[in-house]
């Protein structure tokens, strides 16, 4: 469970985002979509203990990740558009490396499977250098799932993957939704977010213009009934 | 036409960095640390105006000084045309390469845009020096060696860009452009040969000095150069470097004139060699760029052997607090990326060879043996913690990382600090165990050794304890100024040069100034108990106080581990320079 609550983040007396309240329930992929520069980064960040947010608290699986980030930040994993892998660490290591980190005790006989499921298991020694920016995708992706995050945010995932990847990824993502991961997914690929998400949280400069299912946000806007996501998002954004 | 837009690009770019660094004030430890440096600055310029206790007050007064300075950096600019084609100074930012190249814009206005942008360098370490140089009331005022430190250093930058550009002539080109290459050549091989050859007949009496102390050194130094020969392939050289060590205004005005007529040579010469250069101006501009790539992502690039496989390093501990993977992958850093025992093998090798061949050659003493393991030792200890960055400096650049790990700010900074003063330790130790290995072969040196320090075993166990309690100081100091001023302190582990030199002074001196005043403490109670300690225990009193001077350097540093974690909790990714805000 991800609880997020009047949160805002200021960079000086520039407003990131202001105000912004929602909860994905476990089990729930909630996708986070709005314009360049409306603030997701900003709120994806946060939620994953990197930056401090300025007001408004946010709660992963019950525990405030300001007042106890340690806690917080083993319950979840932040996956970003940029993998960010450690060039002299091989791609086991890595894994070694994140289970000895988040205490997974079982940590050697999952990096099989997973690294089977992300189609790795023929990379186990390679190094980052050695990877192509989807591998390098995978395996940051790898090492967010070794231990079983009850919130899990990924910011642009199919960034570098090729068909198959892609639908991989889809199935990883969907299956550990069903197994009860909390999700927020972050794409400009709007059939993505069409596809995998139960809700939707729509933000611009920074503050939510709408939040729930497509359902529910075309209630809201009769005029949108019957339009695509692209004419909607446009319309709520643009 | 073009010549205004780079001047406006060189113009608006200083005024945006210039900027980006007052934006830094909106912070009070930044504004804190500025009125310390403008108070110390001032003191130093203003105040402190005899400068007798400078750091180098004792070069500016000293007749062996400009001549020796000359051969140093004559020697230093070898490398510019004997070793590999320095490509890099030749480099431009990825955006130059790809909006100014394909522009109509002239070579000529090209390298003066490269000119003007040294110039930032040039001139913060022209500051530097001058503070490190102070001296007016015996010599000359700030500003007048400020000038001439700037031409010497202008001059440098300027002939670094011509043996660039006259070696890509001589690889690339043919004909004319190669004949013109040709000149220069064999002009400064001439130099290089005529210093080279007069100190090579003199390496028995600078050998020898050597076992007398630096100041020995010095003279036999000054004594050598005096050489015809040397003198005159200084020349140029000691022209510009005469101004910095000018004794008065009068004579820093005849020092002057032939300093520039240097400066203007070396700028006149750049202009003229019309080296088509942009082609390796972009393979250079993309080696910087992958190095830059290889720490902004994850510091540096692992590699594999020739054999294909990839160094291997020490199992990650299945025990202990889970911020140990930090010191694990740091050290992991230092062995595949870093080459860090690839550099321990080569250092041992080359100490080791050096003793040897000096004790072969000249039968050198065990006291002057000591007073080289001792020298080497204490730079090691200082100057060490600016060059092993495996620690905070290593992982800011990649903070997005580091903060959404399951740490406390102050595991990671602890885990930080302890893996790389034991990784700077082990250096150390094998560094120091070259004397240890010959003493075990030669018994006149064991038998020395013996009577120097007496019994072996607490010794070694005194040296276990002073060196890992050094680091931990001087690591933590190194860190903390990372830490707190993320803008100001290089971070990376990339090969620091020219540009970074005052910085690297400054911190190796903040290092070292700092930790003299944390240590006055924890050594002098050691001392004190030790020395009580003695007339019960005896050679063990060694040990004992060290294990106190420990126990008392942690109480001290530790509660500053947990402090600087707390800064580290509230450090975005925005506070580090190059980072996602």
């Amino acid at each position: 469970m991800i609880e997020v609550e009047h949160y805002s983040k200021l960079y000086g007396d520039f407003r990131a985002v202001h105000d912004l309240s929602f909860t994905v329930a476990p089990g729930d992929v909630l996708g986070l979509v709005g314009p360049n520069g409306a603030g997701k980064t900003s709120t994806l960040r946060a939620l994953a203990g990197i930056l401090q947010p300025s007001a408004g608290t946010i709660r992963i699986d019950g525990i405030d990740l300001v007042q106890d980030p340690v806690p917080a930040k083993r319950r979840l994993a932040f996956i970003p558009d940029e993998p960010q892998l450690f060039e002299y660490l091989t791609v086991v290591e890595h894994l070694r490396f994140m289970g000895r980190l988040y205490g997974v005790k079982d940590a050697e006989s999952r990096i099989g499977p997973l690294l089977e499921e992300l189609e790795l298991d023929g990379k186990r020694d390679a190094l980052p250098t050695e990877l192509s920016r989807g591998m390098k995708q995978k395996l940051a992706i790898a090492c967010g799932l070794l231990h079983d995050p009850v919130a899990l945010m990924l910011d642009e995932p199919l960034t570098g993957l090729d068909p198959v990847g892609i639908r991989r990824m889809k199935a990883t993502i969907a299956g550990r939704a069903r197994a009860g991961t909390a999700v927020i997914l972050s794409s400009h690929l709007l059939h993505l977010v069409e596809e995998l998400c139960t809700r939707l949280l729509v933000i611009r400069k920074g503050e939510r213009v709408a939040y729930g299912t497509v359902h529910e946000i075309v209630a809201e806007r009769p005029e949108l009934q019957g339009r695509s996501l692209e004419d909607l998002f446009i319309a709520l954004t643009g | 036409m073009s010549a205004s837009a780079l001047w406006y690009l060189t113009r608006t770019s200083a005024r945006n960095r210039l900027r980006a660094q007052l934006a830094r004030l909106r912070q009070p430890r930044y504004v804190a640390a500025l009125l310390l440096g403008g108070l110390y600055i001032f003191w130093a310029l203003g105040v402190n105006t005899r400068g007798d206790e400078a750091p180098f007050a004792n070069l500016g007064t000293s007749d062996a000084a400009p001549l020796i300075v000359a051969a140093v950096l004559l020697i230093s600019s070898a490398r510019w045309w004997l070793a590999k084609p320095d490509k890099s100074a030749l480099a431009f930012t990825p955006a130059e390469v790809h909006l100014l190249f394909p522009a109509p814009v002239s070579r000529r206005a090209l390298v003066h845009t490269k000119l003007l942008r040294s110039q930032a360098a040039i001139l913060l370490n022209v500051i530097i020096w001058v503070v490190l140089l102070r001296g007016g009331g015996t010599t000359i005022d700030g500003w007048q060696r400020g000038i001439a430190l700037w031409m010497l250093f202008s001059t440098f930058t300027l002939h670094r860009l011509a043996a660039a550009l006259v070696r890509l002539n001589l690889a690339q080109h043919a004909g004319a452009a190669r004949r013109r290459a040709v000149l220069p050549l064999v002009v400064f091989g001439a130099l290089f040969t005529a210093v080279g050859v007069v100190l090579w007949q003199a390496r028995p009496a600078i050998t020898l000095a050597w076992t007398l102390g630096f100041s020995s050194v010095f003279e036999v130094l000054h004594e050598t150069l005096q050489h015809p020969a040397a003198r005159a392939a200084l020349l140029p050289v000691q022209a510009l470097v005469a101004p910095v060590f000018a004794s008065s205004t009068t004579d820093w005005l005849w020092r002057i004139g032939p300093a520039c007529l240097v400066l203007a040579l070396h700028y006149f010469w750049v202009l003229r060699t019309d080296a088509a250069f942009e082609e390796a101006a972009i393979e250079a501009s993309q080696e910087r760029v992958k190095a830059l790539a290889k720490f902004s992502g994850a510091q540096m690039a692992a590699t594999r052997s020739k054999k294909g496989g990839v160094a291997r390093v020490f199992p990650l501990p299945r025990w202990g607090h889970p911020a140990v993977t930090i010191a694990w992958k740091n050290a992991a850093a230092a062995i595949r990326g870093g080459g860090w025992l690839r550099q321990i093998g080569i250092f041992f090798l080359v100490f080791g060879g050096s003793i040897l061949a000096l004790r072969l050659t000249t039968g050198m003493p065990t006291e002057a043996l000591l007073a080289l393991t001792g020298v080497w030792g204490m730079m090691l200890l200082v100057l060490g913690p600016s060059w092993t960055r495996f620690d905070l400096r290593l992982d800011l650049r990649d903070l997005t990382s580091i903060r959404t790990m399951p740490l406390s700010g102050r595991a990671i900074v602890t885990a930080e600090i302890v893996g790389v003063a034991l990784l700077h330790a082990l250096t150390i130790f094998a560094f120091l165990a070259v004397p240890v290995l010959f003493a075990l072969f030669d018994a006149t040196l064991r038998a020395d050794l013996l009577e120097l320090v007496g019994a072996p075993l607490p010794a070694l166990l005194t040296a276990l304890l002073v060196v890992p309690t050094i680091n931990l100081l001087t690591f933590t100091i190194q860190n903390g100024l990372a830490l707190l001023y993320p803008g100001w302190v290089q971070l990376g582990t990339d090969r620091r040069g020219f540009e970074a030199m005052g910085q690297t002074m400054l911190t190796a001196g903040l290092t070292l100034v700092g930790g003299a005043v944390a240590l006055v403490f924890p050594i002098a109670l050691g001392v004190a108990i030790g020395f009580i300690a003695r007339a019960w225990i005896g050679a063990w009193s060694a040990p004992l106080a060290a294990a106190i001077a420990l126990a008392v350097l942690l109480a001290e540093v530790v509660p500053l581990w947990f402090a600087l974690g707390t800064v580290l909790d509230r450090t975005e990714p925005g506070d580090v320079p190059g980072q996602l805000a």
